[in-house]
């Protein structure tokens, strides 16, 4: 990732010009999006498909019948599927991200202690990822973005199994792909422009976050959503019917069991922390909660016990106990510095890995070409309050 | 001793790849793309061919590779043609394919390691990452240029590594990946005739594994040649480790996982000229400055080291060619050498300063969780070791303030003088932990690491009782750490060495650090063991200098009977590595030279 200061951008592009040999003298602007005119766009407004999508082998998304209109997977799902929004989101180079669940007729999802919760045969989880010309808030919304990818989690009585649909150049339709594919990107972000290649992950890479082994088992592993988990549902989303916690909602909407669902006071919940929360208005005494709550959707899908990342000594689901605080690495090429040195963000591998774009340094591994500001700057506030010493 | 033809093997297409390598400008020369590969729809043993006669381009073979993945089953054998591919994305397999299908017994075969070249530089983790999926071979190919790891796999039980060459080409550089071979959290695992070359970290690293044969392979210019680490039931043998910071590894570190390691050997290797300048990451200045570097990787390794045991118990090291270090050729040290916080006393405020297991000492967590900083068992025999002629030159991390110190004892006793350099014992033994082990504590008849471990039960225990915790773990007595008793009370438990010898068949030099047994004087008022430099250099500060016991204190440096066991030494026994019910290892499908040894 290069990181422009704006006032910066011709003169540094200068310089870059002439390392690449190029005649061009383009300077680095920020590209405008707008979506397709509705008049381009099919109209798609019938009952999902619900027998396609248990084969899960669509060459073009629309063959789902997901959305009213084939071109806009960000709103006006078809049959019973319903937006919703995580308290706190997994980072995605800035991506916005459009969620749905759809839950076939007749069908409801249980609810899990600490887990994602249990959906039935036939219930798909869809996340559009689009990319705004800027991060501001006002910059966001699917007319002024680019739509790059729709990710379908597909739960088949076996289990889940994952598609990737990218978006066509035209962005009428989305086609399968399954070896990943990367998009040069420019993004304002504050007075910097990023310039970066967002990864639309290879189909076989999915696994590599969405994969749990119960009981730390690795021989039981079964492939996990990662989101919807109580925890992350347990908060208001504004519907266009009003305001209303989600949970409540999808047990209103038959999407999720009602007998399943604990006392509102028993049920999980995370604090809502995104891009627009101001990290210095968080109360001294919440920074750790928030922090460790960042930690666990952003982490903790291999940073567990059940996880991926079970071999290294640094666990962040809020599920079990945090490990990392003075804790050594295992590996990371020789690198001398302690998981979380307490009271220096600087001196933890835990946040030099954050903020970092270093290939092979980089967490998580993949889908992050750019340090997260925010996140980092959190997870940075928390560390620095830290007290004690690993002596 | 004697090296085997396989070894010769191994050495000559490691040659024509230096070659291939030096030649190498643009990544295509050298190899030419040639597919030779006919597909089988048997089922339970498909072979799958990657790319296509007339379609080799980077793009063709990597989307292959990955579909082939996703559509996987058990048993399938992927062939990959012949020549060099650039790829863009790790290739990553979690133990299920695309229908969600559990998978095994996966085959990726080249047509040779200097034939099937992937260099990964394009993808930004890891070159080849499987987890989950038992039974896996890796063949004939090689991956270069990683960003982190090059073929990392995690949670298999069987893997085959099998000339594979993992390659950074540029040499001494500190962004060049992690590990080359990664089994990690694995059991079986065999990896032979293979090459690696220029990781950052280990070139072969096997970690948090079990039943683990390493053989018949080369390690160059890697920090750390071949490194076993937190394993156990492991065999290293008939390997050359040359040109790295370290040669061999075995190292347990306190990972807070429960996996400690044990049960290594390291036999009939040539383990020479590990002289590189030490380039992992490391620590920055200011974490030096501020004293919170953390001491147990690789950046420690002082260079010029043949061999290094870190606190890891049972260790037979016979029958190798240790020659040409400038520092050392075997080092035996307890973790009280990174950090000697191991032995800091628990603080028994339950309730106001002590609300878990963690809070007790620095690693009491740790010992709880079945780990010990202690090397015992260890067996170092019949090695030949040499010291580089006139560099023999100390630096490293992990024992340089005594090195110091050692030098500068030597300079004051005119033992050296001018610029000659500090002379250091061929094999190396820190001796403090086995001090700590059996000295009484007070008039106690528990020594003083047993008093640490007692006490750290007794707050555990207290936690417990008070709901503070509730795992209720307690601390191996038997096997971790000696909680009655002396641990190093039999020889079969000491740190022994025999029969070393140099190039001319004369005894080498082999001598503790500190003191072994216990006598009046070796600590300080404080608890502080006090290490054979600092006591000379008291005998030679008190009022009437002492130069004669300093004198044999600095000799005792060079030399002592710290190693010196007259009953019968730990003896270890092959490690079996079982792959789809075939044993591999000593006695299973080798009874060559290196097995008879």
């Amino acid at each position: 990732m290069k990181q422009i200061k704006t006032l910066l951008a011709s003169m540094a592009l200068v310089g870059l010009v002439g390392c690449g040999a190029s005649e061009s003298t383009n300077e680095l602007t920020i590209p405008k999006y707008s979506a397709p005119t509705d008049a381009a766009c099919n109209d798609n407004a019938q009952d999902v498909n619900w027998e396609k999508l248990l084969e899960a082998n669509a060459t073009k998304l629309s063959e789902y019948r997901l959305f009213q209109s084939q071109c806009n997977p960000t709103a006006n799902p078809n049959s019973r599927g319903l937006a919703y929004d995580l308290s706190i989101p997994l980072f995605t180079d800035y991506a916005s991200k459009y969620r749905f669940v759809f839950v076939p007729e007749g069908e409801k999802a249980s609810y899990v202690e600490g887990e994602v919760f249990d959906f039935p045969a036939g219930s798909v989880l869809v996340k559009t990822f689009s990319m705004p010309s800027e991060t501001s808030k006002d910059s966001r919304g699917y007319a002024i973005e680019n739509v790059i990818e729709t990710r379908l989690l597909i739960r088949k009585p076996t289990g889940w199994v994952a598609r990737v649909y990218a978006w066509d150049d035209n962005k009428l339709d989305a086609t399968k792909i399954t070896s990943g594919k990367s998009i040069a990107t420019v993004l304002g972000h504050g007075n910097e422009i990023l310039q970066f290649d967002y990864g639309v992950p290879a189909q076989g890479q999915c696994t590599e976050c969405h994969q749990y082994n119960p009981g730390g088992d690795k021989d039981l592993q079964i492939f996990s959503p990662i989101g919807p988990k109580a925890r992350y549902l347990n908060s208001t989303y504004a519907y266009s019917t009003g305001d209303e916690n989600q949970i409540e909602k999808w047990v209103a909407e038959s999407l999720l069991d009602g007998d399943t669902v604990p006392l509102a006071s028993d049920r999980e919940q995370a604090n809502v922390f995104n891009d627009y929360v101001d990290v210095d208005s968080i109360p001294p005494s919440e920074v750790e909660a928030y922090a460790k709550e960042w930690l666990d959707i952003n982490c903790a899908h291999c940073h567990r016990v059940e996880g991926g990342a079970s071999n290294t000594a640094f666990k962040s689901a809020l599920t079990a106990n945090f490990q990392g605080k003075c804790e050594v690495p295992v590996s990371g090429a020789g690198t001398g510095s302690l998981i979380i040195l307490p009271g220096s963000a600087e001196s933890s591998l835990l946040y030099q890995r954050l903020y970092t774009t270093d290939p092979g340094m980089t967490m998580p591994p993949i889908g992050r070409a750019t340090i997260h500001t925010e996140g980092t700057a959190l997870v940075k506030r928390w560390l620095d309050s830290l007290t004690g010493s690993c002596n | 001793m004697k090296i085997t033809n396989q070894l010769k093997l191994a050495a000559a297409v490691a040659a024509g790849m230096t070659l291939i390598g030096c030649g190498s400008s643009s990544s295509d020369d050298g190899i030419k793309k040639v597919f030779n590969c006919t597909d089988d729809t048997t089922s339970g043993a498909r072979v799958i061919c990657i790319g296509e006669a007339d379609d080799l381009s980077d793009s063709k073979v990597q989307t292959e590779l990955m579909d082939a993945l996703l559509s996987s089953e058990t048993g399938d054998t992927f062939v990959f043609p012949q020549g060099r591919y650039q790829l863009t994305q790790t290739i990553a397999f979690q133990g299920k394919n695309g229908d969600n299908v559990d998978v095994d017994n996966l085959t990726f075969k080249g047509a040779g390691m200097d034939k099937t070249i992937f260099d990964v530089s394009g993808a930004s983790a890891d070159g080849f990452k499987l987890e989950n999926t038992d039974n896996l071979v890796f063949e004939d190919f090689g991956v270069y240029e990683s960003n982190n790891n090059a073929i990392k796999v995690i949670g298999s039980d069987g893997v085959i590594m099998r000339r594979v060459a993992t390659v950074w080409e540029t040499d001494y550089q500190a962004t060049n990946g992690a590990y080359g071979l990664y089994p990690v959290e694995s059991s079986n695992i065999l990896i032979e005739d293979s090459f690696v070359k220029g990781s950052a970290d280990a070139g072969i690293y096997v970690g948090q594994s079990s039943n683990i044969v390493v053989r018949n392979n080369i390690a160059e210019k890697n920090v750390a040649g071949i490194e076993i680490e937190n394993s156990n039931y492991a065999d290293v043998y008939n390997n050359i480790a040359r040109g790295n910071t370290g040669g061999i590894l075995v190292f347990d570190l306190p990972i807070g996982n429960g996996k400690y390691g044990s049960d290594v050997r390291v036999f009939d290797n040539i383990i020479e000229a590990n002289n590189a300048p030490n380039f992992a990451a490391g620590c920055t200045d200011a974490q030096v400055a501020a004293d919170t570097c953390f001491e147990g990787g690789v950046h420690i390794v002082p260079p010029g080291t043949g061999v290094i045991v870190l606190s890891t118990s049972n260790v037979e090291i016979y029958e190798n060619t240790i020659t040409d270090h400038k520092t050392i050729g075997v080092a035996i040290t307890s973790y009280m050498m990174p950090d000697d916080r191991v032995a800091e006393e628990p603080n028994q405020n339950v309730g106001t300063e002590v609300f878990k297991y963690s809070d007790i000492s620095k690693f009491a967590d740790k010992y709880l969780d079945g780990w010990s900083p202690f090397v015992n068992g260890i067996n170092i025999h019949d090695n030949t070791i040499t010291v580089a002629e006139g560099v023999n030159a100390p630096e490293g991390k992990l024992i340089n303030d005594l090195l110091l110190g050692v030098g500068s004892l030597q300079s004051t006793l005119g033992i050296i003088s001018g610029d000659e350099r500090t002379q250091l014992p061929s094999i190396f033994y820190d001796g403090v932990g086995e001090l700590l082990a059996v000295t009484p504590y007070g008039d106690t008849s528990n020594s003083i690491m047993a008093t640490i471990a007692g006490g750290i039960d007794q707050i555990a225990q207290a936690l417990d009782a008070n709901s503070l915790e509730t795992a209720g773990e307690r601390i191996d007595n038997t096997e971790i750490i000696p909680f009655t008793g002396m641990l190093y009370g039999t020889d079969a438990s000491s740190v022994c060495q025999s029969a070393n010898l140099d190039a001319n068949n004369a005894a080498v030099n082999a001598a503790a650090i500190y003191a072994t047994t216990p006598s009046a004087g070796l600590f300080s008022d404080s608890g502080t063991p006090y290490s054979k430099v600092e006591l000379a250099i008291g005998a030679l500060q008190q009022e009437t200098p002492d130069t004669a016991t300093a004198m044999a204190l600095a000799n005792s440096i060079l030399n002592d009977d710290s190693m010196t066991c007259s009953g019968t030494a730990y003896k270890g026994s092959a490690s079996t590595a079982t792959i789809n019910g075939v044993a591999y290892g000593c006695g299973s499908d080798d009874n060559g030279d290196s097995c008879s040894l």
